[in-house]
This record gives structure tokens, sequence and C-alpha cells, in this order.
């Protein structure tokens, strides 16, 4: 219920020790390297020496990653092989890898894609030009004359382009009185192309007076080749340039059978960045290198071992006061597959309450009530497990399934209670493919009811009120719990008064609420009680009678803010009923046809499809308010939050699984991240 | 003659269930489409949070499914997809009435919904581990949609016609 407890590690070990401690503690996967100063008010001796600096060249490093991550996009285009969040890790021992051979033949892989795609590029901006060559050709292709023809003796030759806006009349017009002749050669959207003949003498000024107008001399190269030609030669070179791509298009297509052995590559290259950047966070004296961190204390016994192998001291201590102690969330099973909903909100802080065991019971229920269909449920279920047994996903995926595959089971339970098995399918069918009345529906129901269904409590469309008020009750069987959980926090501290008063007595308030339904006399004595405890405690921090007074009836006031909240579990009557009127408008329009055999390949297309995107809209609807129920209606309650999430130093992991030592591979499982990443 | 069968109670039923569409829908529509641009701008940027992204640009789509979902529920309750159930004017304008939360409230909500969002779009381009606060944050206007469709729904389920 709590987080795992931490100590602090600190290490001492010479200089030339410092790679291969640092390798075999981030095999662990289970110290943390110490951010920042730990502790703001104390900053230690050891902060205070100079950072290590181990003469690599990290720069070089991180291109080479850089380089890899550019390449993999590129190769994972053009390999068969599809890979999406599912795909497993490849074990790999990193150890084996560099000296096996796969390393290097890795390394010319990536040497290979990489010119290839730096020719690729070349050949791309080669093509561009190409291209803008032959548009810019185009429009003279009927010239007569050779491309760098400037005129006779005494005449002077251009060709260029107007302005679309501009007449060639005008440009006549305006070349009034010149010895000069414009003819028309094409015409598109963008300009006219003429060609200008003058006078010698009149050269000059016939040109001044069509810049004025726009005119643009052609962009031709001064070749004694027709424009014809020209155009011709480009086009050669464009199809010469498209066949080399083409080329390279199917060298990267070979190339990428070898995909898989650069994603190794990436992940070993990467880890090996990463012991660098670690390394520069420890702190070196002379002859020695220190290292700060943090580890469960569960774990010391393997980091104690690891260690025993260096000549190097260690000290576990445990925390200070103030020290900023990274949090891991201890939970089993069931609950550990909501730490990533815990986590999308914020980390507790240290040494506080961890409320994933008690929010996984209350998101198991609420998700279930909002989304109580036992065919939907049983779909999300079936994908969700059969994709975590089968394709063995990463941890923080593995983790996602199985919270949704648990929710898949709330939302059958629940589905069968309210009768809803994709939504009201098991009644259509009746009465519109078999064309029996709805009267031969089994009932299921524990309750006697006059309505058609097959819900053994009772289906809510029928019955929206009773419903809600199951809603509300779960609701406020989650505030209660919340407010219990407070009670619990201080009570832990040693201020049982505390709880009594901000807990208790609002407890005293509600119960006398409760018992307005059944007798007068007992819900007036409670209220009494009730009201009293909280008008006279709730200002006791207050300072002066004034002071204790109005922070007393404040407390009064915060039953306005309870009543909210527990009206915000009316969301679960809203989507559930949302869910269920889609589904019967699937339903409705896939038994359309009733039951002949077109009607029956009808109703399997709509059903198939309407109702699989009533699931994804009403996952993704009910994961959102059920989240937001939480953290907002139950968090707020009691919640210390503000952790730094622990996360240990670990080897890169994107597409492999560092098997290289099977005894020190029982990972902690730092924090698990959200596997939307 | 021609106004009194024009105005009957179902075309005002009808009217109730175009707006609840039509508003809640167009809220939706611009709604999606903020929350989109926000989106494909990050994405230029870093394609790899796209599902984050999803995530928040389907958020202000729900208002008009809620708009659908009343809808529809006129259309059954008014036996639009069986036998008609004839309407006086008054008990019509009892389900116009009742589709008017989800009109109105979705229309404005899902606009405001995807301020935040877009908002979000921009949170989660800076620090990709805040996508819960993005989300919540976004959800926390969504609230008064689904108390606006809670009550169109329950009013028109307790119709009586």
């Amino acid at each position: 219920m709590s987080v795992k407890a931490m100590e602090r590690l600190t290490v001492i070990a010479p200089l030339c020790d410092a790679d291969a401690i640092m390798t075999r503690l981030m095999r662990l996967r289970t110290v943390s390297l110490q951010q920042n100063p730990a502790n703001e008010n104390a900053v230690s001796e050891i902060e205070k020496l100079p950072s290590f600096s181990p003469h690599t060249d990290v720069s070089t490093m991180r291109a080479k990653v850089a380089c890899i991550e550019a390449i993999l996009p590129v190769l994972s285009k053009h390999s068969k092989r599809r890979r999406g969040l599912l795909s497993r890790q490849v074990p790999i021992s990193p150890d084996a890898y560099r000296t096996d051979g796969r390393y290097d033949t890795a390394c010319k892989v990536v040497d290979e894609a990489t010119k290839m795609m730096e020719k690729q590029a070349e050949l791309r901006a080669a093509r561009e030009a190409a291209l803008a060559r032959m548009h810019a050709y185009a429009p003279y292709l009927n010239l007569s004359f050779p491309a760098d023809f400037a005129g006779t003796e005494s005449t002077r030759y251009t060709v260029g382009s107007l302005p679309g806006g501009i007449k060639t009349e005008r440009a006549e017009a305006a070349l009034e009185g010149l010895a000069a002749l414009l003819t028309p050669l094409s015409a598109d959207g963008t300009g006219q192309y003429l060609s200008l003949i003058t006078h010698k003498a009149d050269h000059e000024a016939a040109m001044h007076v069509l810049s004025g107008l726009g005119f643009l001399p052609a962009p031709l190269p001064r070749e004694h080749l027709s424009v014809r030609d020209l155009y011709g030669r480009v086009q050669k070179e464009l199809r010469h340039i498209d066949e080399q791509l083409e080329r390279l298009e199917n060298a990267l297509t070979v190339l990428a059978e070898k995909l898989g052995e650069v994603e190794i590559l990436y992940d070993i290259e990467r880890t090996a960045l990463l012991n660098e950047e670690n390394k520069q966070q420890l702190r070196m004296t002379e002859q020695c290198v220190v290292l700060c961190g943090w580890c469960p204390v569960s774990e010391k016994e393997r980091v104690t071992a690891a260690l025993a192998d260096f000549t190097a001291a260690y000290e576990f201590s445990p925390p200070q006061e103030g020290d900023d102690v990274p949090v891991l969330l201890k939970n089993h099973g069931f609950a550990k597959s909501f730490e990533w909903v815990l986590g999308m909100y914020a980390y507790p802080r240290y040494g506080t309450f961890d409320p994933t065991l008690v929010m996984s019971i209350f998101y198991f229920l609420i998700f279930g009530l909002m989304f109580a269909d036992a065919g939907y449920g049983f779909v999300m279920s079936l994908l969700c497990f059969v994709a975590v047994h089968w394709l063995k996903p990463r941890e923080s995926m593995k983790r996602f399934l199985l919270m949704f595959g648990y929710c898949g089971i709330s939302c059958m339970l629940f589905g069968v209670l309210f009768g809803s098995y994709f939504g009201n399918f098991p009644l259509a069918f009746l009465q519109n493919v078999l064309g029996r009345p709805e009267t031969e529906l089994p009932n299921l129901a524990l309750l006697p009811t006059t309505a058609a269904n097959v819900a053994v409590l009772f289906d809510p469309i029928d019955n929206p009120m009773a419903f809600l008020l199951i809603s509300l009750g779960v609701g406020a069987l989650h505030l209660l719990a919340g407010m219990a959980v407070k009670a619990f926090i201080l009570c832990r501290q040693g201020k049982v008064l505390d709880a009594l008063f901000d807990v208790v007595s609002y407890w005293i308030l509600f119960a006398g609420l409760g018992a307005l339904a059944f007798s007068l006399r007992w819900a007036i004595l409670l209220l009494s009680i009730g009201v009293l405890a909280i008008v006279l405690t709730q200002g006791r921090r207050k300072k002066g009678i004034a002071g204790k007074i109005v922070g007393g009836l404040l407390g009064l006031y915060d039953l306005v803010s309870y009543a909210s909240d527990l009206l915000s579990y009316s969301r679960v009557l809203a989507l559930g009923l949302a869910a269920g009127v889609i589904a019967q408008v699937v339903n409705i329009l896939a038994t359309l046809k009733g039951g002949t055999f077109l009607g029956f390949i009808l109703m399997i297309v709509v059903f198939v499809i309407g109702h699989l995107l009533n699931l994804v809209i009403n996952v993704l609807g009910t994961f959102v308010h059920t989240s937001r129920l939480q953290y907002i209606e139950f968090f707020n309650k009691f919640y210390e939050e503000g952790g730094t999430p622990f996360r240990p130093m670990a080897p890169s992991d994107r597409y492999t699984v560092d098997v290289s030592q099977k005894a020190d591979t029982s990972p902690t499982q730092g924090t698990t991240q959200s596997p939307t990443d | 003659m021609l106004i009194d069968s024009m105005f009957t109670g179902q075309t005002f039923a009808l009217i109730g269930a175009a707006l609840a569409v039509i508003l809640a829908g167009m809220g939706s529509a611009k709604g999606v489409s903020m929350v989109g641009e926000a989106a494909t701008g990050l994405l230029t940027e870093d394609p790899s949070k796209s599902g984050k992204a999803l995530i928040l640009q389907a958020l202000p789509g729900t208002q008009g499914i809620y708009g659908l979902i009343t809808a529809f529920l006129i259309i059954f309750k008014i036996g639009l997809l069986g036998t008609p159930v004839e309407l006086t004017v008054p008990q019509g304008m009892y389900f116009l009435m009742a589709a008017l939360p989800i009109a109105v409230v979705g229309y404005f909500s899902a606009i405001k919904q995807a301020k935040v969002a877009a908002s979000g779009i921009h949170l989660i381009a800076k620090r990709p581990d805040e996508v819960g606060k993005a989300i919540t944050g976004a959800a926390l206007v969504e609230t008064y949609a689904i108390f606006a469709v809670l009550i169109s729904m329950l009013l028109i389920l307790f119709a009586k016609v």
C-alpha cells in the first residue's frame, strides 16, 4: 500500500573500473542515478566534486545513434516485415554480439544504407532541377531558332515572357514608334511567351519598355541547339535519374532484409551511448569515481553481489529528511496493471500512500458499469489477452493490454446483469430475423418484470432511474473509500484526532442524510451531531474566534463539493445509455432485411463494422471518464502527488532484450511508461 | 389547413431531433478540426506522438455522438422506424425542448473542449509524459455535455406518448 523503500547508494571505485561497474549496474536495471542535488538544504561534499569526464567521444556516439535512427524508418518502409506496437523484443547478448561478427556486418549495412540515402537525396534534388528546367523550356518548344540565337548583324532577337495580366496588344502599343516586332509563341496560366525582333539601335529602348511591363528573358542556355533538342536532352537526363532511383529503391529493398540486424545495432549503440551519458553524471577525485544513486531496499542483495566482483567501496544509507527520493510503486498482479493509469496522473510522493490497489478495484467496477455489455467486454478481453499471450509484447504494452483485458471482464459481468449482449442483439435477432414475438425471449430476471429483455437485474434503457441510483451508489462508495484512505493516512501519521474531525464528522453527517429515508428522529440526531462536529472543528487551524467560526461554517460548505462530486457519477448512466443506444441502432440496421440470405450477409457486415466502431468510441470514452473519476473525484480526497518516478539505469530495449547475465536479469521493472510512447 | 398539416407534433419532434444532430455535430466538427490542426503541427515535428494526439483529437467528437443518440431516441420514441405514433403539438414541442440541452450545450462545449485539447497538444509537444493531464483537462469540459445529454435522454425516455 505504500511505495517501495529506497536507500541511497554511494560507490567509490578506481577510475579504471568506472566503465565495467557502470555496465554491470546498468544490466541490473535496479540502480538509478541521482539527478541534481538530492537535497537542496544540504549539498554534500561529494556533490561539490567535479564531474567525471571519461575522455570518450560522446558526440561521435550520438551521431552514430542518430544516423541509425534516420536509417531505420527508411529500411522498415522497404521491408516486407510489419512492426507494430506489439512486436516482440529479440533476445541478445551484447558482448557476444560485438565479437561474433554480427556487429561488423550490421555496421556495414548502416554505412551502405547511409550512402544510398545520400545518393538518393542527391538524385532527388537533380530530378527536381531537371523537372524545373523542362518546365522552363516547354513554352519555347516551337521556337525555330537555336537557343543561343541573338540576332543578325542589324537586328537583335530575344525570347521571354510577359505576366498573364498584360495583353500582347498593350505591349505592342507600348513599343509604338520603335523598330520592334513581337511574335506570340504560346501562353499558359502564368503568362504568355513571346519572341521579340528589334533593330540594333532600338533594342535598349524596347527592352526598357518591356521590362516596365514585366518582361522576363527566357532562361535558355547559350547553346547552339534547338529548344526541342534541349528539352529532349533533359528528358533523357530525367529518365536516367529515374532509372538510377529505381535501382536504389531495389537495392534498399534488398538491404531492408537486414533490418533486424540494424535494429539490434541500434540498441547496442544506444546502450553504449546511455552508458557514457550515465558516466558523465558521476563525480571524480584524482584516483576515483564516485557514484551517487538510489536502489530499492529489496534489491540490495543483488547490487551487493554485483559490486563484490570489483574493487569498490560502497555504502547504503537511508534517505534523509528533505531528500528527493525516487518512487517505485509496489503492486502485484491485478493492481500492477493499473499502475500506468496512476502514472498518467502523477506519482505519489516518497513515503506516502500508494492508492493503486484501491483505485484498481474501483476502476474495474466503474469501467464495467459504464460500459456494461457482455459482447463488447468479451471482444475486448479476448483481443487483449490473446495479444498478451501470443505476441509477448514489452512490459509496458503488456500492462496496458492486461488492464483493458480485466476491464473487459468487468464489462461482461455487468453486461449479464443488465442484459446487454452487443446492445439488444438477442431481441433484435429474435424479432427481425427469426420473426418470433419478443415474449419468446428467455426471462433471466431475478425480480418480477414485464419488460422483454434478458437482463438479470433490469435493462438500463427501460429503467434509467434505477441505473442512475446504482451509479450514484457506486460513486458514493468510491468517495467514502477516498475519505477512508485519508483517515487511514492521518491515523498512520498519528493524527487520529484529525481523522476524527476531517473524516468521521462528515460521515456522521452523511449517515444523518441517509437516515432521513428511515427515521426522522435518528436523522435529526445524527445530522445535529455531524453539523456540530464540523462547525466546531473545521476552524481549528484558524486564528482568533471569528476565524474559527468562519472556518467551521466553511467546513459545512464542503458539503456542496461532496454533492457535486457525487452527481459527477451520473456520467456512468449517460455513457452507459450512449453505448446501448448506438448498439441498438446498429442492430436495427443489421437486421433490417430479416431472415433472407441477402439479409444474413448484410447482417454480418453491418454487425461487424457497426459494433467495432461503437466499441472503439466507447472504450475511449469510458477510459477517459473512468480515469477522470479517479483523478478528480477520488484522488482529491487524499492524494499527495509529486513524486519523481524511479527510472533505473537500463540498456536500450526498443528492439532487443539483454540476456547476457541471466542471473542478473530479474529486473525490478522501474516505472512502466505510458504505452502510447 | 396547409399550416396545420405542416406543423404536427411529429414535425416538432423531428425539428428537435434535427437540431440535436445539427448543432452538436457542428460543434464537434469544428472542435475536432481545431484540435486536428494543432495535432498536424505537432506531427510534422514528431510523428511518433500520433497516438496521443489522436486521443486528444477524438475528445471533442463525442458531442456529435451525443446529438446522434438523442436524435435516435426521439426517432425510436415517435415510432418512425416502426408504426408512427400520433403526436399532439404540445407533445411534439416536448420532444423539441428535450433535444435542446444537448443541441445547445453540445455545440458550445465541443468548441470549448477543443480549445483545451488543442492546448493539450502543445503540452504533449513539450512534455509527452503529461498526456494524462492534457486528457483530463479536456474531459473536465465534456462533463457538461454529458450532463446535458443525460437530461435530454431522460426526458425522452420518460416521455408519455
